[in-house]
């Protein structure tokens, strides 16, 4: 009798080890330190699988181990709040605690339209309870509810598709105010251009469409805000890199004066040594900082200030494509690095540039700062 | 798998038929039709039950699994001393024959060779069959007809050559061969080698060779084969032989399946940690059908043999597309023919033979889809219905000189020259019209000798070197932008090595080699030239080269062969897609490195149980540059993988079979984070053989249901299916 208890109790012990050993070699770190108030996310990438990843407490080193998500994922957020954008191939948005990260910090993952393509999602300052997503496969913007990920209203789009296509390419959004700016590629059903980049102005509370403004150059693909101005990379028409095309180049940054909607040219892309993507801004010096496509693999990051005048580059960046975010609170610039010989997440500051460790980690796809 | 041996395996012995391994009848699952399955009532409690089995899927697959082969062999070896006691009162029916030879490995490689009577009327595939060997890793992404490869000894998809009588079914769009395309009901056995490669296959093959032999009407037999099983899946086979006169015989043999492959799964929704969204589904637009047919004629004269063979195909399908994104439309096509011409000298005394031939080979592979009806996100516009394709012509014209002397030497010179041309299909036309034409010409010559010095010692060495020419006309090429592309001719040569020494006499119990050669693979001509939207072209790409090493030995004793390899493959200059911005280019920049041991155990301890297991243990690794690559297994390759089969003769001519295969953890991707826990399988079948001339099999299989799909790499396959199968000799 006594043996088949203590065998019993050995069976038990047996499988008890089985089901709660844990796959997870090492556990997610998530936990809430009440002296952190910002945390740097990373979503870092193959184009085979995605991992979310965020730097420990100390800001010194990405974690060991992340959450899975989608390989083509954008990182959005507001405080506490960070919203993963699970894009084309999967079309979710997962929402979760910016505070203490990890799977049980998850607060929902919900499927959003078939072919959404959410590319950005924006949210209105004087409303905590919705956000606006870009949907880049599909003509309608969307409104959605925060608490549940579910949209709530919507604004059709389609009036400025090209022709040949049944969605006008949204890209970007930015909101200031009750206003609600949104950038539309307008390509056609072959990815070719013929209709200029177009920004698209909407009354945030009504939904509806206030103004146009044509963009001039083509492919926007970032934006940003500061004073009166907003000032729009556009990419141009392929190829991106740089090749001489007839006529006047159609790759830039430009900017747009919000009251007059008149545009101008801050720059081309010969002046900023590539086809311009990622754009942020340094609030602090007013100067751009912009991600200039020069050939494949070969995207640096140039700096100038919003008045015009000298670009300058950064040394020691081989592709900026994975994520250019600048730290306003902290005046660290955050550059996601996905060059084929040394991967990783930059900080440039005070002129100097500094690699984060990463261990074994992907190469950055995308990068967001959450403030809390 | 029953296998057999040595390079007499080739040719047919009537008087050693392996067993016929019948494999499991498939079980349907009883769902409703509707989608949606589960009512708001049921729903929390079947997601409930859903996630427990999730979490404790890993228990019942690791250490339980482990329990059961344990538990499972040595209830058997126990056991069989009893039946023995019993044999006197079982009939030998004489239908099943353990092949009692001496396991012969020799310094001219041994393939492992898998006859026709192995898989007749199981529904099995290709990739499923290769994988109870061991070494061998299959993938499939849905049932009948979807994409199946394979792996030998950690070298994946297009570094194995697969062959078809002996020419390589890859082609210059694609050098990976989709198995799940071909029918078994058209081969008559599959040769498979994994180390040493016998110099007629050319230096192009770093993962060995997979040559699978079309019906030739050795077996001089008329046979007929229906089957139907789960999801209306059918199959139905003819084969045919004849002799005009004694001079001339004919053969011919075709074959016929299809199946809905409506199967059901559950769909998740693409959403991991949002279990309230998924639902039990079934598989839609996974249509499959083909046709094919193998036929010859022989002229026997008496100083040589003129042969005319041709093979064909035709299938069709749809792509259903992945879990939580099913399409509507979205389907392929391919057709195929082979036609071959051979000339043999038939002068037996002589120690020289001649071989010439001529492979010819002509391939259209088209792919189509509505932008619209399949969601696939891209603008619709004018791009609403869209076929993409390739058309491959290729002619390999060959001569080999064989010359083996009464002093136990030989030797063997191998020639062969060919031309490829890839051409595009493509509807509609658009603007940036597809207008590329590659071209492909190469020869390569291989030299191969062999001396037994000692009785108990054979050597064999082997040579191949090889030149091409690839030119690419120039022309419009829309890849990832609009551009012009200039004509450009690349050359290439290439050469490679093996070396092996056998030991043990002819008729030892116990043998043993060693061998270690060089290999390599040419690029794609696409993937130097690029023909696809969003993929660059680099024209540096260099032959990926590798290196491969094998020490086996193998003892036959009583009814009982054991054989244990240990081997060591390398994979230098790896072809991997660098991303960025988007868009992807292939560089050479990848290492894999792998090295295993391989056991095999074939016993009969009595004259009605057959006992087969295999075991792999293996440490693949991705050893290139990247360092969230560097270190990591290879994707889709376990560290230990066990396949074990029995087989029981019963009473009143039935014969019962079980099959089971268990695999250790494993990675979708190359970072490992896309884990696949330990998985076990088990198929049961029994079969009757009746009138002497015809057997009636029923089969079960994947009775734990389909494979473990990770979320993000989702492709699902066919559960529990059964098969009824009639195979009748005429």
């Amino acid at each position: 009798m006594n043996k088949n208890i203590i065998f019993t109790l050995g069976l038990i012990a047996l499988l008890s080890g089985c089901i709660f050993s844990s796959d997870d070699k090492k556990k997610v770190d998530n936990k809430e330190d009440p002296k952190v108030s910002q945390r740097v996310f990373v979503l870092a990438s193959d184009y085979q699988t995605g991992e979310l990843l965020w730097l420990n407490d100390n800001a010194d080193s990405l974690v060991d181990k992340g959450i899975l998500v989608h390989q083509d994922s954008k990182l959005k957020g507001r405080g506490d709040m960070l919203m993963v954008l699970e894009s084309f191939g999967k079309d979710n948005l997962l929402r979760l605690d910016a505070k203490k990260p990890g799977k049980s910090s998850i607060k929902y993952q919900v499927s959003l339209p078939e072919n959404s393509n959410p590319l950005d999602m924006v949210f209105p300052a004087n409303d905590t309870a919705h956000g606006f997503l870009a949907q880049g496969n599909l003509p309608h913007l969307l409104k959605i509810d925060l608490s549940t990920g579910k949209a709530v209203d919507s604004l059709d789009l389609s009036e400025y598709n090209d022709p040949s296509s049944e969605h006008p390419n949204m890209q970007n959004l930015l909101i200031s105010g009750d206003s609600l700016f949104i950038t539309l590629e307008r390509r056609k059903s072959d990815f070719s251009n013929e209709l200029n980049g177009l920004l698209v102005i909407v009354d945030a509370l009504k939904l509806t469409v206030l103004d146009t403004v044509n963009l001039g150059l083509f492919n926007p693909s970032s934006m940003v805000s500061f004073d009166n101005n907003i000032y729009v990379s556009c990419t141009g028409v392929l190829p991106w890199d740089g090749s001489p095309v007839p006529g006047d180049s159609t790759h830039g940054v430009v900017i747009v004066d919000r009251k007059t909607k008149e545009v101008s040219t801050l720059a081309y892309d010969k002046q900023l040594g590539g086809s311009p993507m990622h754009i942020t801004f340094d609030e602090k010096n007013a100067r751009l900082f912009i991600t200039a496509f020069n050939s494949f693999g070969n995207a640096g990051v140039v700096y100038m200030s919003i008045k015009g005048g000298k670009v300058k580059q950064i040394d020691g960046i081989e592709d900026s494509f994975g994520g250019l975010v600048f730290d306003n609170k902290n005046q660290k610039l955050y550059i996601g690095d996905c060059g084929m010989n040394n991967p990783g997440v930059k900080v440039f500051a005070n002129d100097k540039l500094t690699t984060l460790a990463s261990g074994g980690a992907m190469p950055p796809y995308s990068i967001h700062i959450a403030n809390w | 798998m029953k296998i057999e041996n040595g390079p007499a395996a080739v040719m047919e012995d009537e008087q050693a038929k392996p067993l016929n391994i019948s494999l499991g009848r498939r079980l349907s699952r009883t769902i409703p039709e509707s989608e949606h399955l589960l009512t708001s009532l049921t729903a929390p409690m079947v997601h409930n039950i859903e996630e427990l089995m999730r979490e404790t899927s890993k228990i019942r697959k690791t250490p339980w699994a482990l329990v059961f082969f344990f538990v499972y062999f040595l209830c058997l070896f126990m056991v069989a001393p009893l039946w023995a006691q019993v044999d006197s009162n079982t009939q030998d029916l004489g239908i099943m024959r353990l092949v009692q030879k001496a396991p012969l490995l020799s310094a001219q490689g041994t393939p492992t060779t898998i006859k026709s009577e192995a898989w007749q009327g199981q529904g099995m595939s290709i990739a499923d069959l290769l994988a109870t060997l061991p070494g061998i890793q299959s993938r499939r992404m849905g049932g009948m007809g979807s994409l199946q490869s394979i792996s030998v000894r950690g070298v994946t998809g297009n570094k194995v050559l697969i062959c078809l009588d002996g020419v390589p079914l890859g082609n210059g769009a694609n050098s990976t061969v989709n198995l799940g395309a071909i029918d078994l009901n058209q081969l008559e056995s599959i040769e498979v080698w994994k180390g040493q490669v016998p110099a007629r296959f050319g230096g192009n093959a770093l993962g060995g060779v997979i040559n699978l032999v079309s019906k030739r009407g050795l077996k001089k037999q008329a046979n007929l084969l229906l089957g139907y099983g789960s999801h209306h899946t059918g199959e139905a086979a003819l084969s045919a032989f004849g002799e005009l006169r004694d001079s001339v015989q004919w053969h011919s043999s075709l074959a016929w399946r299809f199946s809905d492959n409506d199967y059901d799964f559950l769909d998740r929704n693409g959403t991991e940690y949002n279990l309230d969204d998924d639902r039990w589904v079934k598989r839609r637009n996974a249509q499959y059908n083909e046709l094919s047919g193998t036929h010859g004629w022989s002229w026997l004269k008496p100083s040589h043999t003129w042969r005319l063979m041709f093979s064909h195909a035709q299938e069709q399908g749809g792509s259903p597309g992945r879990e939580d994104h099913q399409t509507k439309v979205s389907g392929f096509k391919q057709q195929w023919i082979q036609p071959r011409v051979q000339w043999l000298s038939n002068n037996f005394e002589s120690p020289w033979q001649h071989e010439a031939e001529i492979n010819t080979r002509i391939e259209k592979n088209i792919l189509h889809w509505s932008n619209r009806l399949d969601a696939l996100g891209y603008s619709y516009g004018s791009m609403e219905y869209q076929e993409s394709g390739s058309v491959d012509l290729r002619i390999e014209p060959s001569y080999r000189l064989v010359y083996q002397s009464q002093d136990h030497w030989g030797g063997e010179w191998h020639l062969l020259a060919g031309h490829e041309r890839l051409s595009p299909r493509q509807y509609p036309e658009t603007d940036a019209q597809w207008k590329w034409d590659l071209d492909r010409s190469f020869a390569r010559s291989a030299w191969e000798a062999f001396v037994d010095p000692l009785s108990w010692l054979s050597l064999n060495g082997i040579y191949h070197i090889g030149a091409f020419r690839e030119h690419n006309p120039g022309g419009i090429l829309q890849t990832t932008y609009i551009d012009t592309m200039q004509a450009r001719t690349d050359y290439l040569w290439h050469q490679s090595a093996q070396a092996a020494m056998g030991f043990g006499a002819k008729n030892s119990p116990l043998r043993a080699n060693i061998s270690i050669g060089r290999h390599f693979r040419i690029p794609d001509l696409t993937e130097r030239y690029s023909t696809h939207l969003g993929i660059l072209p680099n024209y540096d790409l260099n032959p990926e080269t590798g290196w491969n090493f094998e020490a086996a030995t193998a003892a036959h004793i009583h009814n009982t062969t054991l054989r244990a390899t240990a081997f060591r493959t390398e994979v230098n200059n790896g072809i991997v897609y660098v991303y960025a911005a988007g868009f992807a280019k292939p560089h050479n920049m990848g290492l894999n490195r792998t090295w295993g041991l391989e056991l095999s155990l074939d016993s009969k301890p009595t004259s009605f149980a057959q006992f087969v297991l295999h075991g792999t243990w293996q440490d693949p690794r991705n050893l290139s540059a990247p360092k969230h690559y560097h270190n990591k297994l290879t994707p889709n390759e376990p560290k230990f993988s066990l396949s074990a089969e029995s087989y029981f003769k019963l009473p009143w001519n039935l014969e019962l079979n079980y099959r089971a295969e268990w695999k250790s953890t494993l990675y979708h991707d190359q970072a490992n984070l896309m884990e696949i826990p330990p998985q076990d399988n088990h198929h049961l079948g029994v079969s009757w053989d009746i009138f002497t001339t015809a057997r009636i099999s029923l089969n079960a299989t994947n009775l734990r249901g389909g494979d473990y799909q990770h979320i993000h790499s989702t492709y699902p396959t066919p559960g529990r299916e059964i098969h009824l199968t009639w195979n009748q000799k005429i």
